[in-house]
């Protein structure tokens, strides 16, 4: 085994000796330009891309040479287990892209920290390895590709994907990545055999090359199929986001009318005494909004930047990073590059670390329960309001209506203007939200004579067969007592079936792939109070059950004529996982043989004595 | 003739079929080599050769029927027997960025049977040295690199797959008289696999003619060539179709004499042609590459008539 991996290292070094260094010439390029590590996590993605596709392009320049008859006999017939043959193919590449990939982003960080003022934490230093495992699923991933001799089992691409694909804490992400590598590195062994394109023959290889190829098919299913509706729908002119005039009554229709027109329509439905009278004021006011801002905050040591780390002091020429380390916020000279101290809870040099990462909207600092104003000419900070965990804010202030308007997860409070903007803010009245914080898209504000109307509007997660879409109008009067005016729900825009197509493909795999969401701190600001998993309507889940018998009728005749033991299993699997267990099966089940022939006599053939 | 005890059989299969879309590649093929000697598989192209290597090494699966190599199931060859196969291709195939001494280590130190003096021996006669690079060998060295590995890993089955093709002359007497040396030695089983009749004639023991995945005939090549006969006749009036006649694999008409190859003819066939109107007739021997190009051409043509294995 020693001496195959060594070959495959003295075979490929160049090549990863010139990769290496053109990677860190990119970095040091890079570097000169932006600050790479403080970069929003779209731009770094690129790296990522980058690192997967070069894992892949090395693995197709490895097997698509040995996978010649010829070459593949010379690799696997020899006194080696099969497993220390890929062990050594597979170790072997890991070390080359951890030489190419992982050294060039390692010393790029290290540069970084050693010879810069910048600011690196220990999260940037988990990035190199980060990088070099994805490039490594990536070369698993192509193995498999290259080797199993099945055009379709590229869906196995999606797996990675699902897995390494969150914003989590580095740790985590690690973690989740070398969970991938398992996975990918599980699936890629089942081909390395002498008979690459044979499917698995043992149950372990059967689930090892499986559970992927059902994943890649559930996404495969899902997008491809999603993507075949919306596009007929479009072609009939139908969409409901393709137009001009939206289905009535739906979520389309709400967010794209204006306030007012959403105001006037449900005061017209109204049976309120005083809807007349606030139809006719608002003909004449303005009506304005609170937008949502922030889905999520920033999780404590994650390796991506979901928002800028950074602000800049134009008047002092300080830029002021965000350390996760010190959770706080390092200043550094924008023109020479010097230490300009530190920004804390309280100001400049207080030391006091923030709660939680600070966003900042405007001219605020906002952390998940605090909202601070910054004042760059003492240097000093001041709390301006703060509420209590678990309810978290999402919004800097917005003045609608010469009203200061705040929006937790939980309810919309509103302040008054002080006079001092220095002066903590005063509470007027806050309203809680009558729906989920995750489906509200937008609130509608009119200040009216005798109060002040709302209209929330819920439904941002209709399309994926989540409830709690509706308008619900409000009516808080001047003593800031709040009354529910109107509450509708919404039409659905799209059919049932394509709005819970997530679930009704396989509701085994959603549940799966729902797994993350739950477990994983993604610092997705949450429902408050959370709301209960939907009931499934009636239809969805005959749909699912009709789908899974489909699938395992499929099975049944697809594996016609083998043992009954396997026959039963691929039933049952797909009776559980659905139609993408059905798919995996034409992959993974036994090549069709051609036309039986009729059993002929061999002609008898004298042998002869032994030599 | 004995019939060998199955321990005593290095290949043996049972109604192995294989298909590719549909056309046969083996085809009920049922075949027995006993232990020992040189065994020489001819065929013409797409006769099957190289796929019941494959399916005898493990890397196809048969659409059914069975295939045994030393005793054990091919589909489930373990790494310690295939210690005991050695395999030699066509291509050659070695690792173009090593040096031949770091191959040489990496199969010493995979083979535990690795005998170094073989190797050295072998290679001897190909004029390599230690440190030149594989890739830098020429097609000839590299059969001979090829030949010195498979043969110091100490097989007791050596399988050849065509390895002189391509080779010049001096190459291919360096290449076959390091075989037979070594062999004789070593008294492994070689199969050997090529389309160079006079390669066959001079290293085998045992002929079998495979022909689109049908075992078409096995027996020593001697006893095959006693079996086949040229018939020289000459018809004075007009040729009769004498191409109909049993066991004739071919028939050419030169200078007005008819030519006719013909497999177990018989004492009598000079008779029959007689009685077809030919004024003489007369039996010469033919070479084993008539025989077997004589052989292989009636079977693709297909005559009812002719049913040589029988």
């Amino acid at each position: 085994m020693k001496e195959l991996f060594l070959s495959e290292c003295r075979r490929f070094r160049t090549l990863a000796l010139v990769a290496a260094g053109v990677h860190l010439a990119i970095q040091l390029l890079a570097s000169r330009i932006i600050e790479p590590l403080q970069r929003h996590w779209t731009e770094q993605t690129v790296f990522v891309v980058l690192g997967a596709l070069a894992g892949l392009g090395f693995a197709a320049v490895q097997f698509g040479n040995y996978r010649q008859p010829s070459r593949w006999l010379w690799l696997l017939h020899r006194p080696l287990p099969r497993v220390q043959i890929f062990g050594a193919l597979a170790l072997a590449s890991l070390a080359l892209l951890v030489f190419a990939i992982g050294l060039p982003a390692l010393l790029a960080v290290a540069g970084t920290d050693r010879l810069t003022s910048r600011t690196v934490d220990a999260r940037h230093y988990l990035i190199p390895a980060y990088l070099a495992l994805v490039a490594f699923i990536g070369w698993l991933g192509a193995t498999y590709l290259m080797l199993c001799g099945r055009r379709s089992a590229f869906v196995v691409l999606f797996v990675p994907g699902l897995l390494i694909g969150h914003l989590a804490a580095g740790g985590t992400l690690l973690a989740l990545t070398l969970l991938c590598v398992t996975l990918m590195a599980a699936l890629a062994y089942t081909t390395v055999k002498p008979n690459r394109t044979a499917p698995p023959s043992s149950p372990a290889g059967l689930l090892a090359a499986g559970i992927p190829l059902a994943l890649g098919f559930y996404c495969l299913l899902l997008w491809g199929g999603s993507l075949a509706f919306q596009s007929g729908q479009m072609l009939f002119g139908v969409h409901p986001l393709n137009t001009e005039v939206p289905p009535a009554g739906g979520y389309v229709e709400l967010v794209r009318a204006d306030g007012r027109a959403n105001l006037q329509r449900a005061l017209a439905a109204s049976n309120d005494p005083r809807a007349a009278h606030w139809r006719r004021q608002l003909a004449l006011l303005d009506v304005g909004k609170v937008r949502l801002e922030n889905e999520e905050h920033v999780v404590p040591g994650q390796i991506a930047n979901i928002d800028i780390t950074q602000f800049r002091d134009t008047d002092k020429g300080i830029v002021w990073t965000f350390s996760h380390d010190r959770m706080m916020f390092e200043g550094r000279d924008a023109n020479t590059g010097a230490p300009r101290g530190r920004l804390g809870l309280g100001g400049v040099n207080d030391l006091r670390p923030f709660d939680s990462f600070p966003v900042m909207p405007g001219r605020f600092i906002m952390t998940r329960q605090q909202l601070l104003r910054f004042d760059p000419d003492t240097g000093r900070t001041r709390v301006l309001l703060t509420v209590r965990a678990p309810e978290t804010l999402t919004t800097g202030l917005q003045e609608v209506g010469r009203q200061e308007f705040m929006l937790t997860n939980r309810r919309l409070i509103a302040y008054r203007k002080p006079a001092d903007p220095e002066l903590a803010l005063e509470e007027l009245y806050s309203v809680a939200l009558p729906g989920p914080f995750g489906d509200l898209a937008r609130i509608d504000v009119a200040r009216m004579m005798d109060g002040t109307l709302f209209s929330f509007n819920f439904g941002r997660r209709m399309s994926q067969g989540e409830a709690g879409s509706g308008q619900h109008v409000m009516f808080v009067d001047a003593a800031g007592r709040a009354q529910t005016i109107l509450s509708r729900g919404l039409a659905p825009d799209f059919p049932l079936l394509f709005a819970h197509r997530e679930w009704w493909l396989s509701p085994a795999i959603h549940a799966l792939l729902d797994l993350p969401e739950r477990l994983l701190d993604k610092g997705v600001i949450a429902d408050l109070p959370a709301m209960p998993a939907p009931a499934r309507p009636a239809g969805v889940i005959a749909a699912a059950l009709a789908a899974s018998l489909l699938s395992a009728a499929l099975a049944a005749w697809r594996l016609r004529g083998q043992p009954p033991g396997r026959r039963l299993a691929w039933c049952a699997a797909a009776l559980v996982l659905g139609p993408p267990c059905a798919a995996a099966l034409w992959v993974l089940g036994p090549r069709p043989a051609s036309a039986p022939r009729a059993e002929r006599a061999s002609p008898p053939v004298p042998v002869p004595a032994a030599a | 003739m004995r019939k060998p005890a199955m321990n005593d059989l290095v290949i043996a299969t049972d109604n192995l079929c294989l298909s590719y879309k549909g056309k046969p590649a083996l085809d009920h093929l049922s075949l027995r080599l006993p232990r020992g000697g040189v065994h020489a598989i001819v065929g013409a192209n797409g006769a099957g050769k190289s796929t019941l290597f494959r399916v005898l090494l493990g890397f196809a699966s048969a659409d059914s029927g069975s295939a045994s190599v030393l005793g054990c199931d091919s589909r489930l060859l373990s790494p310690q027997l295939r210690a005991r196969i050695g395999f030699v291709n066509e291509e050659h195939t070695l690792p173009g960025w090593m040096r031949v001494q770091e191959l040489a280590t990496m199969q010493q130190r995979l083979y535990p049977l690795w005998n170094e003096a073989r190797y050295r021996q072998v290679l001897a006669n190909f004029n390599v040295g230690d440190r030149q690079h594989i890739a830098e060998l020429s097609r000839g060295e590299r059969a001979g690199v090829s030949l010195a590995l498979a043969l110091a890993q100490g097989p007791e089955l050596l399988i050849l797959d065509e390895p002189t093709l391509g080779l010049d002359v001096v190459a291919k007497r360096a290449f076959l008289d390091a075989l037979l040396q070594t062999s004789l030695d070593d008294g492994a089983t070689i199969v050997y696999c090529s389309h160079q009749m006079e390669e066959i004639e001079r290293v085998a023991d045992n002929l079998v003619i495979l022909e689109r995945g049908v075992l078409r005939h096995m027996s020593a090549p001697d006893a095959f060539c006693e079996r086949v006969s040229l018939w020289i006749a000459d018809f004075p009036f007009r040729q009769p179709d004498a191409a109909r006649l049993d066991g004739v694999l071919e028939m050419r008409v030169i200078d007005g004499l008819t030519h006719l190859v013909v497999f177990d003819g018989g004492i009598d066939f000079g008779h029959r042609l007689r009685l077809m109107g030919a004024r003489t007739a007369q039996q010469m021997p033919v070479s084993l590459d008539r025989a077997v190009n004589g052989f292989l051409t009636r079977g693709h043509a297909g005559a009812a008539n002719f049913s040589a294995a029988a």
